[in-house]
């Protein structure tokens, strides 16, 4: 179930309801109402996930429990809880790749076939979900966290408008607020009609349109375009998948506001960063935030280390926050790409000279999106030998095929626009909707849902970053 | 346990909005002050949003239905869908849509001034309906 289809508008209407008409009971009913259209969400992309999906809350919740319960063995239940969700992970995402090269170094050594390989449907959101359980178990184990009950820890995993592509949401942002009766102000409604409504024009306009028109037919093909269109297409990735992913994160905000319950921001204009780490203040948030604080700073010791081990630290936890998104080379080289360049930026820091002038803001926020979308085109690219081949013949100037028009590149503008407007727009626009009365709201939304369905084409394809 | 969502987090925690805690006489905090609803406002405009849309959008509900698996329980329902589609369509309930296509239609077979576009490809296999997205 996408959130811009129609099954979902009337899913979400029909949930929203009785949400609100369930306030009153006591109990609760709210919460396992929003836990079963939770796992009807989930279903409806393939029912068994449901089951791995409780399977994996059943245990975290156990090892939490058991981190409590026995504290003098804390740190054990702690490693097997983080290992389990791990094992759930990697069996679903790399199991396929690992026996393929296991199988490959065997015959290379003379045996034939000793791992079977399975045919593994990845699970929607598996990645998401086994972070939130991560972060449940550690946080248990380090005091940030409340133990849940299993309700409260099922729901956390499985609440839909973040269960398959995040936010990560931390146990101790979302637990306190199950346990209040919920509240949604007129402001708060307005904000969350508005990141909706800002969400679906990004997926289902911007993103869309760029994906079918520009990058898709260049990225498919690159050896027969010309650099000219290579690069607008690296450009045009660069937008798609920030308004593809930031639309989900919206949209996903907008529909958990409307439930009552408040997720925390996501994206902040990050083409507008400056530096490197600048960019990972503002894109995919929780997933940054996540890695430093459950990888950086617990798993390698963060910036306790000399400098070396520090960079070091930085550029593990971007090579593995690359493997993360799948098990493919390109990922990792996106990862230590990025992980190369905080290492450099730190260490620039300490050996820049005094004298040296500073350059302006504009220089450096350009130089650091060049940086992101070159590593973009090693996320995009299939094969490695097709990021060679875009990056090269952009260099070389090659000639070739050039498909990008008015309108895609209108998209691209339109898309960058965004990231340097200004920085509380959607804010000013929720509130000046919030003074709007009810049957107004109604007419303007119905006016951008109708452009969007008119200008949105042909379907909309699945958000990027369901795969992951 | 002080690691709860702070607000102004959340791009929805919007001004004017924060929790107003409420100061006693002695100087003590009391709960934060019930803050008025907006539920009946957002209820209102959901609803008659989707109801305007079921009017003026039977482009969606005709799509939705025509991706429906064959069969006796789907058949009236597509059968339902598209005769309002026709409906819509003749009573003019269709043309925001409509016009809408049109005019994208239009931008996106825009060209770029020659001779800037003389190399833009023409071929239709480089436009394919439906997206292979990384």
């Amino acid at each position: 179930m996408l959130f811009p289809t129609l099954i979902f508008h009337v899913f979400f209407v029909i949930v929203f309801l009785i949400n609100w008409l369930l306030l009153r009971r006591a109990g609760d009913w709210r919460l396992i109402m929003l836990l079963v259209a939770s796992w009807i969400f989930y279903g409806w992309f393939d029912a068994r996930f449901v089951v791995l999906l409780l399977a994996s809350a059943w245990l975290n919740w156990a090892a939490g429990r058991l981190i409590v319960a026995q504290p003098h063995r804390a740190r054990l239940w702690l490693i097997l809880g983080v290992w389990s969700n791990l094992l759930i992970l990697g069996f679903f995402k790399y199991y396929g790749f690992f026996t393929e090269a296991a199988n490959a170094l065997l015959v290379d050594a003379g045996w034939h076939g000793a791992f079977r390989p399975l045919d593994i449907i990845l699970p929607v959101g598996v990645s998401f979900f086994t972070f939130q359980g991560i972060s449940y178990v550690v946080d248990v184990r380090n005091g940030r966290s409340q133990p849940a009950r299993l309700l409260e820890l099922t729901f956390l995993m499985s609440f839909f408008p973040h269960l398959v592509a995040g936010p990560i949401v931390r146990p101790a942002h979302l637990l306190p607020q199950l346990r209040e009766p919920p509240h949604m102000s007129r402001r708060m409604a307005a904000a969350s009609l508005v990141l909706i409504g800002w969400g679906l024009i990004k997926k289902a306009v911007i993103a869309n349109e760029l994906a079918i028109h520009l990058v898709d037919p260049v990225f498919r093909d690159p050896q027969v375009h010309s650099a000219a269109d290579l690069m607008i297409a690296s450009y045009g990735y660069a937008i798609q998948i920030y308004c593809d992913f930031s639309a989900y994160s919206d949209m996903a905000i907008g529909l958990a506001g409307l439930l009552g319950l408040r997720f925390p921001r996501n994206f902040n204009q990050p083409y507008r960063a400056s530096s490197l780490q600048d960019f990972w203040r503002r894109w995919h948030i929780s997933l940054s935030t996540w890695l430093r604080d459950y990888l950086y700073i617990a798993v390698f010791g963060g910036s306790r280390h000399r400098l070396l081990g520090t960079c070091a630290a930085v550029f593990g936890t971007m090579v593995l926050g690359g493997l993360w998104h799948g098990a493919r080379v390109n990922f990792v080289i996106w990862g230590a790409l990025h992980g190369a360049m905080l290492v450099a930026e730190r260490l620039w820091k300490l050996v820049r000279p005094q004298a040296l002038p500073v350059l302006p803001v504009w220089v450096r926020t350009v130089f650091t999106f060049h940086v992101v979308t070159l590593a973009w085109i090693f996320f995009r690219s299939a094969r490695f030998d097709d990021a060679m081949a875009i990056v090269h013949r952009i260099i070389a100037l090659e000639p070739g095929k050039f498909i990008a028009s008015p309108w895609t590149v209108g998209m691209i503008a339109i898309g960058m626009a965004c990231q340097f407007g200004p920085q509380r727009a959607l804010e000013r626009i929720g509130l000046a909707l919030a003074r709007v009365p009810f049957l107004g709201v109604a007419a303007l939304g119905t006016a951008v849902l109708l452009v969007v369905e008119g200008l949105r084409g042909a379907g909309v394809a699945p958000f990027i970053y369901f795969q992951f | 346990m002080d690691h709860v969502l702070p607000w102004d987090a959340s791009p929805i925690d919007l001004p004017g909005d924060a929790p107003q805690v409420v100061h006693e006489p002695d100087g003590s905090t009391d709960l934060p002050a019930p803050r008025p609803s907006g539920v009946g406002w957002t209820v209102g405009a959901v609803a008659t949003s989707s109801l305007m849309l079921l009017v003026f959008n039977s482009h969606a509900l005709a799509n939705w239905a025509d991706q429906l698996p064959v069969a006796p329980l789907t058949a009236p329902l597509v059968t339902m869908a598209d005769d309002w589609h026709s409906r819509a369509g003749q009573l003019g309930l269709n043309d925001v849509v409509s016009r809408v296509e049109r005019a994208a239609a239009a931008m996106r077979d825009a060209q770029w001034p020659q001779p800037f576009g003389q190399t833009r490809s023409a071929d239709p296999a480089q436009r394919p309906a439906t997206g292979d997205q990384r």
